[in-house]
């Protein structure tokens, strides 16, 4: 769920069976919470971050949008086991924020 | 940076005032009594087993991951007062890890340095009635590269923590024949800073440490001693992230022996058990040191 409620935004990880220490590669599904609707045309950027350690990742992932409220995040590279936020801010006419947590071992 | 925390209770340690041979064995970088000055190296290798999660579960490194970790720490120690003393810490830390989506990389480079100092107000055994008191004052400075500027995508050449940290705690010791018991609590916090954007603060620290030596004889020495940390929850954006605190338990056994009158050395194995309800948040590693101390009297 995003900040503002509008919208739901979940993972999955498409560089293997399960996220994993070093670099993945996962598809954000964006849909509107109230239609169920997917959303595109949206603009993402995103941050990888590790509260516990109070740290982020070496890389900046690239993104692009593949259509039906899916978007290819790729270079999201892990570099600790633990808990991580993809810190994902959503630019545009109505600006949001989304932070899914990940974890590896 | 799980390592970064324990080398500045090193640090700390390591600006101990001796009361007696027992001690070299837990805090290899403190001046004797008689000494105004040391020089020492110590050279570190750690193996990662695992780590523990927010719920203190221990999870065995996947499969095809690896990772060494080493350390190579100079540092100094120097008497200002009667019975405080000053002491300077310099790590280098390098990293070889692996894993079966990135390979292998190795990096490293120069640590967050730590400068540090210790007053005594009661040795061990000056009193009868009380156990040796001191307080332990440090400071880390961010000099190390912090995880999210590695060049190396897991991270190998990080090697601090982005942060000024301030510590302080108090030294307590006090000796039965040949035994030394040694404890101390040190409580800590780093400043927050900003990543990529993201503004955040680890949670106050508090560790505690509780070691027993045994001198052999003269200048030989042996101890077995373990600390344990506790961090708060971090925040991250002013916001308190829930299941983000740490802890970590170490063990450890040392043994020191004085070669010459200014020389000794000191080295032992230490490991986080790796086991359930031993660490929270943390990685989990085997591992073992030895030190070289060049003192002057």
């Amino acid at each position: 769920m995003s900040d503002t409620g509008a919208l739901s935004v979940t993972w999955e990880c498409v560089s293997g069976d399960a996220p994993a220490r070093g670099r993945n590669r996962f598809e954000l599904l964006i849909e509107s919470t109230e239609s169920g609707e997917p959303v595109d045309g949206l603009s993402l950027s995103m941050v990888p971050f590790m509260p516990a350690m109070g740290h982020g990742s070496s890389t900046v992932p690239t993104i692009a949008e593949v259509g039906s409220g899916k978007y290819d995040v790729d270079d999201v590279v892990l570099a600790m086991p633990g808990v991580w936020e993809l810190r994902t801010t959503i630019s545009g006419d109505e600006p949001d924020y989304a932070a899914p947590r990940v974890e590896i071992d | 940076m799980g390592c970064t925390l324990a080398a500045l209770l090193d640090a700390d340690w390591a600006s101990a005032q001796a009361c007696c041979a027992g001690a070299s064995a837990i805090t290899p970088a403190r001046l004797e009594l008689h000494e105004q000055f040391l020089v020492g190296l110590q050279l570190r290798a750690a193996w990662m087993l695992g780590s523990y999660d927010a719920n203190r579960d221990f999870r065995n490194l996947p499969s095809g991951a690896a990772q060494w970790d080493f350390e190579q720490d100079a540092f100094g120690s120097l008497r200002l007062l009667r019975r405080g003393q000053l002491g300077l810490l310099v790590p280098v830390l390098e990293s070889w890890r692996k894993t079966s989506t990135t390979g292998s990389e190795f990096g490293g480079g120069l640590g967050d340095v730590n400068v540090n100092a210790r007053y005594d107000f009661i040795y061990a055994n000056e009193l009868s009635y009380a156990p040796g008191v001191a307080l332990l004052l440090g400071v880390t400075v961010p000099t190390g590269r912090a995880p999210e500027a590695a060049e190396q995508p897991l991270g190998s050449d990080a090697t601090g923590i982005g942060a000024f940290q301030i510590s302080a705690g108090l030294g307590l010791e006090r000796s039965f024949g040949d035994f030394l018991v040694s404890g101390a609590g040190i409580f800590s916090k780093r400043t927050s800073r900003e990543v990529r954007g993201v503004e955040s603060e680890l949670g106050a620290a508090l560790s505690g440490m509780l070691g027993l030596a045994y001198t052999i004889r003269e200048g030989t020495s042996a101890a077995i001693f373990g600390t344990y940390m506790y961090e708060g929850n971090a925040s991250v954006e002013g916001r308190e992230i829930p299941n983000t605190a740490r802890e970590q338990l170490r063990l450890a056994a040392a043994a020191s022996f004085s070669i010459l009158d200014e020389w000794r050395i000191q080295g032992g194995p230490f490991v986080d058990p790796p086991a359930n309800g031993f660490g929270r948040n943390q990685i989990a590693s085997l591992g073992g040191s030895f030190t070289v101390i060049r003192s002057f009297l």
